[in-house]
């Protein structure tokens, strides 16, 4: 009797353990699936919500907007641009946009609380796109004054009445350059108008993720660098490309917030693709060789009014640099950034600005754009 | 042996009802979940609307300038013409990682300043990108009022513009 009880008592207790270990295992199962779920979840719900708020800050050209991202603080955001696609995401998550059509310039990695963007519109000659520029309250870019007409844009530009929507920048001299700390930034850039021997460039200074910029080549080069153990190492660079009489200059602010050449390129192509498109809207060439586009239905029209100033104008004047324009641009898609025909286009791009100037002007007729 | 099959059956029961607990508590979670994501997918694809019909009304392609800076909410009528044949033509390597699956319609209501007939209003109507989904759980149409400049007379006339996409 006493043996039997023993028995019951032990498979009792054993059946108890052996049931809660089961119900447990089920209930930390179902704990850990939606633990990832909601993960998964929030990154996509990140990630989308950026997604809208990135498209509308984009077409709305010339303006800047901020983002709290509130929880989000103290996660790291990342962008990336390789071989000509786009993403972004919460680091760290499996789920990140990628975009092959927009461009965004920014740092590499963002913690902040506020997010600042700013939309610029690029002109080659005519309207191709609105960068996005994406940068943080806690990201720093200290401009060494040089007294350009660039500098003076760019003061005018980034700062704003609105606090949160202002670019947390300082324009300093070089000599001030020593006495810069780390604040609460979370990154520091170090924006070079003027070309400078990178060597003259202080290393000392006390600040994690310090990186920089010099333009060069009368402002049409930029070359990134980054802090290294006591020395300063290069990144990358990028030729810029855009028209000279811009009141701000896209390419140009742009290659600034990029956090180096390879992402300010890989944008830069979505861009040429685009101006592609847009060439052959504006005025393609047919396989008959007969203009289309716009300027093909313009051509016409003053073709059948008899004005015989506009159809040699147009045909002159503008298609031939727009087909090379074309030409130009279909050859930097496919060949590379860095080829001839990418630092052509500027150029050609000026020719069709002078001729639709003139259209209106000298002979007045119908302004390609 | 009756008194311990009847303590057997009642542990049984207790499991048995335990279990049934929590199968309804996950029956109710999984249509809480089903719901709540039905809802977001919803609210995305709302979304997605709203930033395909934002992405056509700025889209250079179609816009109107003058002297080289954008007129909101203007569409270009040489532009039209020109551009559904580009986008026509590379939907698959560009267009469609901009607009995905969606419809983009432009309808044109006046005609130098008078109204279109309704019998000539489908003669009137620009298709600028055709990529609905064939089949789909969901279609969302949005609608936007336009003025349409003809560049070579000057003259703005009026029109919608529609944007229907598909999930």
């Amino acid at each position: 009797m006493e043996r039997k009880g023993q028995i019951e008592v032990t498979f009792n207790w054993i059946y108890i353990v052996i049931a809660g270990a089961v119900i447990l295992l089920f209930f930390t199962g179902i704990i850990i699936k939606q633990k990832a779920a909601s993960e998964e979840r929030l990154a996509v719900d990140v990630v989308n919500i950026l997604e809208s708020i990135f498209s509308g800050a984009e077409v709305s050209e010339n303006t800047k907007n901020f983002v709290e991202t509130g929880a989000l603080a103290d996660e790291i955001l990342y962008f990336s641009c390789q071989d000509g696609i786009g993403e972004y995401g919460l680091q760290g998550y499996d789920y990140g946009v990628q975009n092959t059509v927009d461009p965004i310039f920014s740092p590499a990695e963002i913690k902040s609380p506020l997010l600042i963007l700013w939309s610029l519109p690029y002109y080659l000659p005519f309207k191709v796109m609105d960068f996005l520029i994406v940068t943080s309250s806690n990201t720093k870019y200290y401009f060494i004054k040089d007294g350009s007409p660039f500098e003076e844009q760019l003061d005018l530009a980034m700062g704003e009445q609105d606090q949160r929507l202002s670019i947390n920048h300082e324009f300093i001299s070089f000599s001030e350059l020593s006495q810069i700390k780390q604040g609460n930034n979370f990154q520091v850039r170090l924006v070079f108008l003027n070309e400078i021997d990178i060597d003259d460039i202080p290393t000392f200074l006390e600040i994690d993720r310090l990186t920089a910029v010099v333009f060069s080549n009368a402002g049409i080069k930029i070359t990134y660098y980054k802090r290294g153990e006591n020395r300063w190492e290069l990144i990358d660079s990028a030729d810029i490309i855009s028209l000279d009489d811009q009141d701000r200059d896209a390419a140009k602010i742009a290659a600034i917030f990029a956090e180096n050449g390879e992402m300010y390129k890989c944008n830069m192509e979505k861009v040429f693709k685009r101006l592609s498109y847009l060439i052959q809207v504006y005025g393609k060439e047919n396989a008959d060789g007969v203009i289309g586009g716009k300027l093909g239905e313009l051509k016409q029209y003053y073709e059948e009014a008899i004005y015989p100033n506009c159809q040699s104008s147009y045909y002159e004047g503008i298609t031939v640099p727009l087909y090379t324009l074309k030409h130009q641009v279909d050859n930097c898609v496919f060949e590379s950034y860095n080829s001839d025909s990418c630092k052509s286009l500027d150029n050609t791009a000026a020719d069709i600005a002078i001729e639709n100037e003139k259209l209106d002007t000298a002979v007045s007729c119908t302004r390609l754009y | 042996m009756k008194k311990a099959q009847m303590k057997m059956m009642e542990t049984i029961a207790i499991i048995f009802i335990f279990f049934v607990l929590v199968l309804f508590g996950i029956i109710f979670f999984y249509q809480y979940s089903k719901v709540s994501i039905n809802e977001r997918n919803e609210q995305f694809f709302a979304e997605r609307a709203m930033r395909t019909t934002l992405k056509v009304l700025f889209m250079p392609e179609l816009i109107c300038t003058d002297h080289g800076r954008i007129e909101q909410n203007c569409f270009d009528l040489q532009k039209i013409g020109a551009a559904k044949e580009v986008i026509e033509r590379n939907t698959e390597d560009y267009y469609f990682n901009l607009f995905s699956y969606a419809e983009i319609t432009v309808h044109q209501l006046t005609k130098d300043g008078m109204m279109i007939p309704p019998a000539e209003l489908d003669a009137n109507k620009h298709l600028i990108y055709s990529n609905p989904k064939l089949v789909f759980t969901k279609k969302e149409p949005t609608y936007f009022i336009l003025t349409l400049k003809d560049d070579i007379t000057g003259h703005y006339d009026f029109g919608y513009l529609n944007v229907t996409v598909y999930s």
